[in-house]
């Protein structure tokens, strides 16, 4: 059946390039690698293309020629090569979507699909999306789809290792009214786990995983899976009172524990912003609580800030969107000489099942009680920075501070970040800027200390070309060195040229990561454009 | 490493402007804007960012002088944001932190950003008052405002050098160079056409 749709999707590809358009946009991307040793040597093609039709019709599709990917499965055949399809018409009454359908209610805590080239993952539906809007106010929406989602049990995985089947109708509304937004979803969807898919959840480090492997006996290869109805139903509101806004958002889950019986769940999250002397204040508060579920439509806030620091990045919290509750705060001010200060500090614990929750908001908490806590699996993390362009534009500097600290049930590690940037502007448009880092980290599983130093230079040359250096330095252990040049052609056409050794990493989104493996002493070439 | 030489002659050949196209965003007051409002008036500059990009945060801070400095001119900067539900309750108070001139919108599913081919942020892309995309530009580095710039000026040329009041000597500096770069231009023009007739021998 999916390779039917495929090859439907290729004809009516071609078919649209014969049909008269207005204009179609393509974008292209090149990925090619060579390496030693473990290297993972890639080549991935991978092209966009918009097509509106003079009708109003609009269509994208997504090809991908890769032999192999950098992760996933090749895509050679003529039938694998359609990434992402779908047609849109829109007017002032409706938008209809047929195809991929990447959908996105309130803050996505029981419906958000997407695709993520860079973790090899995509949730979207296959299916039709009607949304009606009555007046300018309100807008009724209903989707109906199937999807088979691959996902990874284990980051090192190339490939993924299991696929669950899902169909789903959903239906709800959304309105506002001057500062009131508001928005309803009811789902249901079907799934069904294979034996395959039940046998590989086993090894998913959280309540689900331990709960399954409790079930080994149960599970064999004469079982022929299994199929469970799930109902949703999702309900936010965003409001302002005063200086302050809000949002809430609640949903109620009703599903089937793996082999077992009906149990339900919850998504819980609250934000609140205000503006006090020009300090600029989030709170944010979590608490998702479906911990035998196996998440697929659930894309919910993190409610931690993401580093943009390439060590500290290696360190990020992996989020479980199936049991976590915590908060999150961070102020950011801008003073008149353009010097600009952030504060971020975020704490996090899972739900345990046979204990009472700890109190989240205690801040009193020592680090031998943090320890102490080491069965919720806590995280917290803060983090300070300060960056300022000079006052004739031609030096600009970031300096940071991050403290990150995790236990989970494979690994504590306590890290401590400091990133700098530095960049001097020459009045003729080229520049040098410097990237610096500076990283402890304490392994306290493995009872081990590591230092690591990162060092970046680059030159821009009137944005023609870009010289880069980069090295990546682990104190008496791996020395990672590689040197990179980009040329910039017309229209955001670029070519990058890459050699040299790059230290992989984990490397995560919405709660999935995948592993990315080290590059040893090779070249990548990378190449982009849109015509 | 040779199967790549073909791939790349061939998009070389097929590059050239498109119009932009139509869809409608909110903004952050969860308004829906059309598109095609902003370009009423004058050209304007679309730019892709999202919170963790930090080439997109410094590429901000010149979009929003320009978008004071030209304003006058016609000149809009259009600032779209694409952080999803993961980070998209954090956006606002970014930007009011920042006190940008220039409007956001959002495109949390990333829809508008597919529609108009973006590779990655920051993505900027300039389009004329007709809503032809001139201009795209992928990437940013420090030093590669003043390139953009000088092709903002040279959209506005018309209406600079029709402004009798104008004593901002940057823009003087920056017309004076497109007229001259015009000219130059030109002339190579004339001198590569080939002579109408052959001169009589008579």
């Amino acid at each position: 059946m999916k390779n039917n749709i495929n090859y439907y999707y290729l004809f009516f590809l071609i078919f649209s390039f014969i049909y008269p358009s207005s204009q179609a946009i393509l974008s292209y991307e090149l990925k090619f690698s060579e390496g030693k040793g473990d290297s993972r040597n890639y080549f991935e093609n991978l092209l966009d293309i918009n097509y509106f039709f003079n009708s109003g019709l609009y269509l994208f599709a997504q090809i991908e020629y890769s032999s192999p990917p950098l992760l996933g499965s090749e895509t050679k055949a003529l039938n694998d090569i359609t990434n992402i399809f779908y047609l849109q018409h829109s007017s002032s009454k409706y938008d209809l979507t047929l195809g991929n359908l990447y959908l996105l209610y309130g803050r996505g805590l029981s419906l958000h699909t997407y695709q993520d080239q860079d973790i090899d993952y995509d949730n979207s539906l296959k299916g039709i999306d009607f949304n009606y809007h009555i007046n300018d106010n309100i807008d009724l929406f209903l989707s109906l789809g199937t999807n088979e989602v691959k996902s990874r049990t284990n980051p090192a995985d190339i490939e993924p290792s299991i696929s669950i089947d899902n169909d789903i109708i959903s239906i709800g509304s959304t309105f506002n009214y001057n500062n009131i937004n508001f928005h309803y979803l009811s789902m249901i969807y079907d799934q069904s786990y294979a034996y395959d898919d039940i046998n590989n959840l086993k090894s998913l480090s959280n309540i689900l995983g331990d709960y399954l492997t409790t079930l080994s006996g149960v599970i064999s290869e004469d079982n022929p899976g299994y199929d469970m109805t799930n109902i949703e139903h999702n309900l936010g509101m965003e409001f302002v009172l005063g200086p302050i806004d809000f949002y809430v958002e609640k949903s109620l889950v009703f599903y089937d524990k793996l082999l077992a019986e009906r149990v339900d769940g919850y998504k819980n999250y609250f934000s609140t912003y205000m503006n006090i002397f020009d300090f600029n204040i989030i709170y944010e508060y979590k608490d998702y609580s479906t911990p035998y579920l196996y998440n697929i439509f659930s894309t919910p806030p993190i409610a931690f800030r993401e580093a943009s620091s390439i060590l500290s990045s290696r360190n990020l919290h992996t989020i479980d969107f199936s049991n976590e509750y915590g908060y999150h705060l961070e102020i950011n001010r801008s003073f008149d000489n353009s010097l600009n200060f952030l504060a971020s500090y975020a704490f996090a614990l899972h739900h345990n099942e046979d204990q009472n929750d700890p109190n989240v908001f205690d801040f009193s908490i020592s680090l031998d009680d943090f320890l102490e806590l080491s069965d919720y699996f806590p995280y917290k993390q803060y983090y300070v920075e300060c960056s300022n362009w000079n006052k004739n534009g031609k030096f600009y500097y970031r300096i940071g501070y991050d403290y990150f600290y995790e236990i989970t049930n494979l690994k504590t590690i306590k890290a401590q970040t400091v990133p700098m940037q530095y960049v001097y502007s020459f009045k003729t448009g080229n520049s040098l800027t410097f990237y610096l880092e500076l990283q402890e980290k304490i392994v306290a599983s493995t009872n081990t200390e590591h230092k690591y130093f990162y060092f970046s230079p680059s030159y821009n040359h009137f944005g023609s070309w870009l010289l880069t250096f980069f090295a990546d330095i682990e104190k008496e252990s791996d020395k990672w060195y590689a040197l990179d040049i980009t040329k910039n052609f017309k229209n955001s056409s670029q070519i990058s040229l890459f050699y040299g050794s790059q230290k992989g990493g984990l490397v995560c989104a919405n709660g999935s990561c995948v592993m990315q493996p080290d590059f040893e002493d090779g070249f990548k070439v990378t190449y982009r454009t849109n015509f | 490493m040779f199967r790549l030489i073909p791939i790349i002659l061939i998009s070389f050949i097929l590059s050239e402007n498109e119009m932009l196209p139509k869809g409608f965003l909110k903004d952050l007051d969860n308004n829906k804007r059309d598109i095609y409002e902003f370009i009423e008036n004058g050209p304007v500059a679309i730019s892709f960012w999202f919170l963790a990009c930090q080439p997109c945060i410094k590429e901000m801070v010149y979009l929003d002088q320009y978008n004071q400095k030209y304003s006058k001119y016609g000149f809009k900067v259009v600032s779209i944001n694409t952080d999803n539900s993961r980070t998209f309750n954090r956006v606002e108070p970014y930007v009011n932190s920042k006190k940008y001139s220039f409007t956001v919108l959002s495109d949390p599913k990333s829809l508008f950003y597919r529609k108009v081919g973006a590779p990655f942020c920051p993505y900027l892309i300039l389009v004329d008052d007709t809503g032809h995309i001139v201009i795209k530009h992928a990437g940013y580095n420090p030093g590669d405002e003043i390139k953009l710039e000088k092709e903002i000026v040279a959209l506005l040329s018309t209406s600079i050098q029709e402004d009798t009041t104008l004593i901002d000597s940057s823009i003087i500096m920056l017309l004076e160079q497109y007229n001259l770069d015009k000219m130059l231009l030109e002339q190579n023009n004339i001198e590569k056409k080939p002579a109408l007739e052959p001169p009589s021998e008579e």
